[in-house]
């Protein structure tokens, strides 16, 4: 093992964690063989020995009890009015107007224009890149003309609808896989509760009801939005 | 509620979605611990913590988003909601840059660790929640990308196959994330790292509350 190869497990090594023990052994004669890299495993034991104590320490933390309060309170406001409004809901897909609803029926559109016509200027196709799908996809300036082919999100931000005037970046969607590398998607615009508004971050206003907003989906192949951006 | 705790989260949510509140509290108290601390250690306010946590449970309360049990754990989809709520606060605080000095305030009032012995030395309890304090600093002076692998692997000490469906990325990536991180925060911490000669007796904190 090269000292450079060392330096790329040697926080694992200092934790033994998730290493394969074969690499652990060679690495171990490696570290007491050089000095330098002696010294460096040295360090990232005493490293993971005070993370420990401040993953320990930070146990004790935790949300007030006025925050369950006001849940609580939240929690019985909610199920009052829809004692008098409609009947309970089940967990899982909203149908016809939640995220995954609007995905879903958007689905076979959004599967069609991908394998149909890559380079058609009204359907901008999305090679996304792992990194860059992780992470928010910054929304441009300044509107963009649209282009007929693009490989990564942010191309895809400004070949879609030049005309937008756009509220946000693309959020990911909480739970949404992500993308591989190599994947595909396509920008899909969606009307959407306000309400969903709140697992992309943003501040829910009950006072402004139960309207709709337009967004645009990020999907992807098997029709699972990966992202939302609002649009004005 | 003893019923309520011991119950799946599956079965909780089916509860909550009924009205049980038994079923809301025991969710609740599960979760919000990790989900607090994740937004504390990633914002470094006590305040933003507090709305992260909230805005999370809100979205459950408000019917369960999108969650889908076939897809995931609560607890990712939970983490997910809380990471983007984070995401906008850093983004609208941009200006902050950290580490604040202060007293121990933002810990004062949550009792003791439940690792801590009452009977432990005082002087060694000092010296651990200083060195505490010592790392949430660090943590918090890196990048948003290495403090999230950090906060959640080190801190919370999630497995990386979880942190990768939280953070929506590979588990190649949450490794190698991470060992970028270790080595920042090695740095960071280098003067933490060196033998001292003798223990200081003052714990500050890394959070700010305002």
């Amino acid at each position: 093992m090269k000292c450079r190869e060392f330096a790329g497990v040697v926080h694992e090594l200092a934790r033994r964690e998730q290493l394969d023990p074969a690499i652990a052994a060679i690495a171990r004669a490696h570290a007491e063989a050089c000095p330098h890299c002696g010294c460096q495993l040295a360090e990232a034991e005493r490293l993971a020995a005070i993370v420990q104590t401040a993953s320990a320490e930070s146990r004790r933390l935790a949300a007030p009890p006025r925050i369950e309060r006001e849940l609580l309170g939240a929690f019985r406001r909610e199920h009052a009015s829809r004692r008098t409004t409609r009947a309970p809901r089940r967990f899982g897909w909203r149908p016809a107007f939640g995220w995954a609803g609007a995905a879903a029926a958007l689905a076979l559109l959004a599967f069609t224009l991908l394998h149909r016509a890559p380079d058609h200027r009204s359907s901008p196709v999305v090679r996304a890149s792992a990194e860059a799908a992780a992470t928010s996809v910054p929304a441009p300036r300044q509107a963009a003309p649209a282009r007929n082919s693009v490989t990564t999100p942010a191309q895809a931000v400004q070949a879609a609808s030049p005309e937008t005037n756009l509220a946000s970046e693309f959020v990911p969607v909480p739970y949404s896989g992500g993308f591989a590398p190599g994947d595909s998607a396509v920008i899909v615009r969606v009307q959407v509760p306000r309400t969903s508004l709140a697992e992309l971050g943003y501040p829910v206003d009950e006072t402004q009801g139960s309207g709709v907003v337009q967004a645009d989906l990020l999907v992807g192949e098997d029709g699972w939005p990966r992202a939302v951006r609002i649009v004005r | 509620m003893s019923d309520a705790a011991e119950l799946r989260d599956e079965l909780l949510l089916e509860r909550l979605a009924a009205g049980d509140e038994e079923a809301f509290q025991a969710l609740y108290r599960r979760h919000q611990g990790p989900l607090y601390r994740y937004a504390l250690h990633m914002t470094g306010r006590v305040e933003a913590a507090e709305e992260v946590v909230q805005e999370s449970f809100m979205v459950l309360i408000r019917g369960g988003g999108k969650f889908d049990p076939g897809r995931g754990e609560l607890a990712a989809f939970l983490f997910g909601i809380a990471r983007n709520h984070v995401h906008r606060f850093l983004e609208a605080d941009g200006r902050y840059q950290g580490l604040p000095e202060e007293g121990p305030e933002a810990l004062a009032g949550q009792g003791p660790a439940p690792f801590a012995r009452e009977d432990a030395d005082p002087t060694a309890r000092l010296i651990d929640a200083e060195t505490a304090a010592e790392v949430r600093r660090a943590v918090l002076s890196l990048p948003e990308r290495y403090r999230e692998v950090v906060t959640l692997c080190d801190l919370e000490e999630m497995e990386y196959e979880r942190a990768a469906s939280v953070l929506n990325c590979p588990v190649g990536t949450i490794r190698s994330r991470l060992n970028r991180a270790r080595e920042m925060l090695a740095e960071k911490l280098r003067v933490t790292l060196a033998p001292r000669p003798a223990p200081r007796i003052s714990a500050t904190s890394a959070f700010e509350t305002r």
